[in-house]
């Protein structure tokens, strides 16, 4: 009996510790005199890193560059998400309670995004999100979530559409990957590609670690398809177009991914004289890492973080970045998160620097990129080709 | 002299008891994210424990862990979604779909074997994954599928779950150490070392390899389906096979063959795996160096370092908490009659042959057996004892002709069946578990004798008394071989010669009318041999035990036994006293005559 | 015909990738009785040594060299600091708990040095001769050499473990330490070698494979798992038994691929292992004493 009332009498007081300790809240909102909290969510390590790691790295760049707006730095509180359900809860749910940030960027995993919503909608914190690509998200539209990339549906109609306008093209195979990633894009493509009136004949299936796609090849030459549509990830694109040109796949229309917008980095891996000649890829900005428009961010990117390599992944990170160092300025010295999110759906023709066209966002629609280009490689240029096909 | 034994069981339960007190007010103070990884804990220890049944304390290298955990998560989310169901009862029905898979497992762990066994696991988790992923409607695919938040009344949903999970992990803790305190844990102990003695000891290691894998997949099922509760998402890379590696680590971590062990594994990677959050991207440096560490400082686990340092904080494998050892022993061994009856036979053998492979190991064996005398079977190497011994206890099927112990027919008997009409034996390689202790060693003999095990899940009146008395005759069996200083010694602490008296002690407990005793003396130094020969005399002459004795040593033969049966290529080629034998010419020539300096 | 033919030549060129990684895998496994779960970072970490001695400028013949060699070294440490230690303790549990310890550590490694330096690494094929033409198909340069490369390789460690000194010194410990240690061979540092050998194995593999599948800090895993497979399938205690059960691994996976489905392509494997093992529970070529691993 006396161990069971000392154990009581022990538990209390911790009770009692932790209960003070828990009042002691953190600052409201995320900002305080000099200082505004973003939380990062994204992957940081494991296979997906590249939509996490590299496109924060790219916003944190830009939020360093932009020093102190309305007399406050920007602090960005990164967690690892691993691009799975599980993490990405314990991360949204970690730095919500430990940071209270006032906004949340990243979210690189589509079903890491969606598991953890919830949270996020519930906790009332204004998101951008710079490269899960689930229409999901953000349609129908929850107030919250902004989108700095296209969405899945609107990537599969482009491509669809795309494929459409090649003549004498009717029937189309498709490789894609089944997870959560590829699956998204794929069933945008398929209904899109419904409604135009193409011919699917051959859908085939790679994983991000298949290491030879001569099985995939070999059943889309027996399909006999007009055009091929990829929605792979880079490594595996590059081994299946690798097997295609061994079949002589290459010679038909290969029609490419957001994933591998740098054709020419591509082109570079592929390493297979005559492979692209016929592939194009969706860019979503408006030039790729490697060329000469790529140098200021390239320098930025630098300055800031010296062992970075600039991607298209970063890419997408400093459109983000850039967009909530604007919205910031734009909101001025009372920064809420009901401002924010005013501020942000007031959004109209926002010139991020690697895009293209400019972002726009609504009280009704969250999603502010609403256009890619094709590109091609040309004599080991890269040539814009618009949206449809010349 | 004073003896005592671990009471282990006691200060855990104390443990579990304070934590779960301390858990139930984290709702009170935490925030969200405390809360979340609380509720995870509790999961992951419900995992590990699990996982700790089959992987610690039945030695079966399982890899499909995660998948079992999956297909709990996945049926729990369709009997919630689809059926309807309400949550908690999903869980239950989720868990129940796990245990099918675990009879599946059991299927497979029965017919391969340690490493292959774990690469059938592995491939069944990635097929596993493959499934969750291309499920269609039963999993809804690598998109993931919302599942609604369960309702609670008056508690929100989170708490709910939370407090769910805490008292479902209490009651594994609880409730598997209380099984794991009995003669379950002991058999599992057998089952993990000393698999190819388990059949004479009674145990069916088939049926325990279904029973162990059927609890653990239901504790993990039980953890799928709190899992879709709280993350309200379900999702196949939560079951992908780097997950099963967290769960692995888990058990290693905290210390193998311990529930308690399961509970500080879980406990310590979890919050490791949350701490390491710190250091972002670098979290897999630091995780992995801080593992690196603790495995080279504590090689058994955490739990393994405990009971090293603390050793009576060892988890038993027997019911009694408390032992006062000079209490307990009582002077004699009182519960065994003496069923001394030299006239009437206890086993007839007619016409039995066995081949291997062409080889005639037994040729037309005829041969009676009387009750309560010492038979000794003698003969040259190769020339067909071991198998002898191996026919009558079943451990090798024979091909012809007919054995009858005490009337009943044996043919095609399995050995634990043979176990159970009073037969046992000893082995000439010695078979002690490593994972018990020579008290534990030597209730393994009792298996067959338990009447109450099912009482041990909740330490019933009847289990406990019934557990008193065993321990009170194991200690009586080990004092009658003079073996009870050692009790609180592990079996691999054992010299030969004791592990052998070990075995007698525990052949003792199984209360035989028959003991086969395959070369004792094999391997014992002379102050052991003779110890030997005393007990196996004080088994015929105070206990009326029949001894079957296989032996090389003929002087011990000579001295011993009542009747000798010579062996020679599979043919019995004499019979009689040993005197009689001894002059005969025929065992000259094929035994003694090459090796005349043994007597 | 020409089908068949092109799916044998790539399901040999990926079997012989796996049947490297298995090799490298039962040579430890036989040397020190454990399954080395690191082995697949070894495996990363030779790609990335490739990678980064090549824009170094070193030429391309050096930079395979050096890879194998720094890779040999780090498996050598890992036999040091996560073996040694531990080899007193009886339970192989806690052997492979270590191993995927350092696993972590080194794919971290590998992901702070060079995650920045964006999505997956290229490394330039070894040689670029122009892609055989068989009637309009074309077999690529990169297939016929690994497919050469994997069959000197067996034959020169075949040879190397049966006729050199050191090989035959490794075979002896590998039979029987105890022995070996009565006989008065070194075995602390037969150990190192054996691991040695086990690292150098997988190096092979990751320099040979990294042309063809590209590099990334996490290619290990999924390569690891199936040459695991491929060494059970094989037996696991036999050299010749983990090039079977790798070769046939490759081509089950391409074929099924093409006949089935590719959707299978990446479980197919595993289905033929549970059937395997359930109809010959010790693996094609096993022989009866494995129980310590």
């Amino acid at each position: 009996m006396k161990i069971y009332k000392s154990t009581l009498r022990l538990l209390s007081l911790i009770v009692l510790l932790f209960s003070f300790v828990s009042t002691q809240s953190i600052a409201n909102e995320g900002v305080t005199k000099d200082k505004i909290v973003i939380g990062g969510i994204g992957a940081l390590s494991g296979p997906y890193y590249l939509y996490g790691e590299l496109v924060l790295n790219g916003a944190e760049a830009v939020f360093k560059e932009a020093g102190a707006i309305n007399g406050r730095t920007i602090e960005l509180q990164k967690e690892d998400s691993m691009c799975k359900g599980e993490g990405s809860i314990a991360a949204a749910k970690k730095v919500i309670a430990e940071h209270n940030p006032l906004m949340l960027v990243g979210f690189g995993c589509s079903n890491a995004t969606l598991a953890s919503q919830s949270i996020v909608l519930e906790a009332g914190i204004p998101s951008i999100v710079a490269g899960a690509t689930n229409d999901k998200i953000t349609t129908p539209n929850n107030g919250l979530y902004f989108r700095v990339v296209m969405k899945a549906s609107e990537e599969g109609a482009m491509q669809a559409n795309f494929v459409s306008t090649i003549p004498n093209v009717k029937k189309v195979a498709v490789v894609t990957q089944k997870d959560a990633w590829g699956t998204a894009k794929w069933e945008g493509f398929m209904s899109a590609a419904k409604s135009k009136g193409l011919d699917v004949v051959a859908v085939e299936e790679m994983t991000l670690d298949t290491p030879d796609a001569t099985a995939q090849a070999l059943r889309m030459k027996n399909a006999n398809p007009d055009a091929i549509v990829t929605i792979l990830y880079p490594k595996p694109t590059i081994v299946f177009l690798r097997s295609a040109h061994q079949l002589g796949l290459t010679k038909l229309p290969t029609i490419g991914h957001t994933s591998v917008s740098d054709v020419k980095d591509l082109a570079g891996k592929v390493n297979l004289p005559g492979a692209l000649d016929n592939f194009y890829t969706i860019s979503l900005t408006s030039f790729t890492p490697g060329e000469p428009e790529a140098a200021k961010t390239t320098a930025m990117l630098k300055k800031h973080l010296p062992n970075e390599e600039l991607t298209q992944y970063h890419l997408w990170g400093v459109a983000a970045g850039e967009l909530i160092v604007d919205a910031l300025k734009r909101a001025g010295k009372d920064l809420t998160r009901q401002k924010m999110v005013d501020t942000l759906r007031s959004t109209s023709s926002f010139k991020a620097s690697p895009y293209p066209a400019p972002l726009s966002f609504s009280k009704t629609d969250h999603d502010g990129y609403e256009m890619g280009l094709f590109t091609k490689l040309k004599d080991g240029k890269v040539v814009k080709i618009g949206t449809s096909y010349k | 002299m004073k003896l005592s034994a671990p009471v282990g069981l006691k200060l855990h339960r104390y443990i579990y008891i304070i934590l779960a007190i301390f858990s139930f007010f984290i709702p009170f103070w935490a925030n969200q994210y405390i809360l979340h990884v609380a509720t995870i804990t509790f999961i992951h220890i419900l995992l590990a424990v699990s996982l700790n049944f089959v992987m610690g304390f039945a030695g079966q290298l399982t890899l499909a862990h995660v998948a079992v955990y999956g297909f709990g998560a996945y049926a729990t989310a369709n009997f919630y979604i689809v059926l309807k169901f309400p949550y908690i009862i999903s869980i239950f029905c989720g868990a129940i779909f796990a245990s099918l898979i675990g009879i599946f497992l059991g299927f497979l762990s029965s017919r391969l074997k340690q490493f292959y066994f774990g690469i059938a696991t592995l491939s069944f988790t990635m097929l596993s994954h493959w499934f969750f992923v291309h499920g269609g409607d039963i999993t809804r695919g690598a998109s993931g599928w919302f599942i609604p938040k369960p309702e609670f009344g008056f508690i929100s949903s989170h708490n709910g779950i939370f407090y769910l999970s805490l008292l479902l992990a209490f009651f594994v803790l609880w409730f598997g150490s209380n099984i794991a305190a009995g003669p379950f844990g002991r058999r599992l102990g057998a089952l993990a070392d000393i698999e190819n003695a388990c059949g004479n000891l009674g145990i069916d290691t088939k049926k325990l390899k279904y029973e162990v894998f059927i609890i653990s997949s239901f504790i993990a099922g039980l953890a799928g389906g709190l899992l879709m509760g709280i993350l309200g998402f379900a999702d196949p890379e939560s079951f992908h096979f780097v997950n099963m590696i967290v769960q692995f680590l888990m058990v290693i971590l905290g210390g193998l063959n311990s529930i308690f062990g399961g509970l500080i594994g879980a406990i310590t990677l979890t919050g490791l795996w949350e701490w390491v959050r710190e250091f972002e991207g670098l979290w897999e440096i630091v995780l992995g160096a801080i593992l690196l560490l603790l495995m080279i400082l504590a090689p058994y686990g955490l739990y393994g370092f405990l009971i090293k340092i603390l050793p009576q904080w060892r988890e038993p494998r027997h019911a009694i908490n408390t032992l006062n050892v000079n209490t307990l022993i009582p002077e004699k061994i009182n519960n065994i009659e003496n069923n001394k009856k030299i006239s009437e036979s206890s086993i007839i053998i007619e016409n039995v042959s066995k081949n291997f492979g062409g080889v005639k190991a037994l040729n037309e064996i005829n041969l009676e057996i009387k009750e309560g005398e010492i038979h000794a079977i003698i003969g040259p190497n190769g020339s067909g004892k071991s198998t002898f011994v191996d026919v009558l206890s079943g451990a090798v099927f024979f091909d012809s002709g007919t054995i009858d112990i005490f009337g009943k027919k044996t043919n095609n008997l399995k050995s634990h069946e043979i176990a159970k009409l009073g037969v046992s034996r000893t082995f000439q390689n010695f078979r002690i578990s490593s994972r018990l202790n020579v008290l534990e060693n030597v209730l393994l003999g009792s298996n067959i004798r338990q009447q109450h095990e099912s009482g041990a899940i909740i330490r019933s009146k009847k289990f406990l008394n019934e557990e008193k008395i065993l321990i009170e005759e194991a200690l009586a069996a080990l004092e009658f071989v003079g073996m009870i200083d050692f009790i609180n010694s592990k079996g691999n602490e054992l010299s030969g010669g004791q592990m052998r008296l070990v075995e007698l002690a525990r052949g003792i407990m199984s209360k035989p009318k028959i003991m086969l005793l395959d070369e004792p003396a094999a391997g014992l130094s002379l102050k052991h041999v003779e110890t030997a020969a005393k007990v196996i005399k004080k088994l015929r002459d105070e206990l009326g035990v029949t001894v079957i004795l296989v032996e090389h040593v003929l002087r011990l033969v000579m001295d011993l036994s009542d009747k000798v049966t010579v062996l020679n290529s599979g043919k019995i080629i004499a019979s009689g006293s040993p005197i009689e034998v001894k002059d005969m010419s025929v065992v000259k020539e094929a035994y003694l005559g090459k090796r005349k300096n043994v007597i | 015909m020409l089908d068949t033919s092109i799916l044998l030549v790539n399901g040999i060129a990926v079997g012989g990738l796996y049947s490297l990684l298995a090799m490298g895998l039962v040579i430890v496994f036989k040397g020190s009785g454990i399954v080395n779960f690191a082995h697949g970072a070894l495996f990363t970490i030779s790609a990335y040594a490739a990678h980064t001695l090549l824009n170094l400028g070193f030429s391309y013949f050096l930079s395979i060299l050096f890879a194998i060699i720094i890779t040999t070294l780090i498996g050598m440490i890992i036999e040091r600091t996560a073996f040694r230690p531990l080899i007193k303790t009886a339970d192989p549990l806690i052997f492979k708990g270590a191993t995927v310890a350092c696993a972590f550590i080194i794919i971290g490694l590998i992901r702070w040095r060079f995650g920045g330096l964006g999505d997956y690494l290229s490394l330039p094929p070894l040689f670029s001769f122009s892609p055989i033409i068989v009637g309009q198909f074309i077999i690529p340069s990169q297939q016929l050499i690994i497919i050469i490369c994997v069959t000197l390789i067996m034959f020169i460690f075949g040879a190397f473990f049966t006729y050199s000194g050191p090989g035959r010194l490794m075979q002896a410990v590998a039979e029987d330490s105890e022995a070996a240690k009565v006989v008065g061979i070194n075995v602390d540092i037969i150990f190192l070698w054996i691991w040695g050998a086990g690292s150098c194995l997988g190096a092979l593999a990751g320099v040979l494979m990294a042309p063809v599948t590209l590099i990334f800090p996490d290619m290990g895993l999924i390569m690891l798992i199936k040459a695991v497979a491929a060494a059970v399938v094989g037996g696991f205690d036999r050299l010749s038994g983990a090039v079977a059960g790798g070769l046939l691994l490759g081509l089950s996976e391409v074929c099924f691929g093409y006949f089935v489905g590719t959707q299978y392509q990446d479980v197919i494997g595993f289905i033929v292992i549970i059937f395997i093992l359930t109809f010959m529970p010790r693996g094609l070529f096993g022989s009866k004493n494995l129980s310590r691993v």
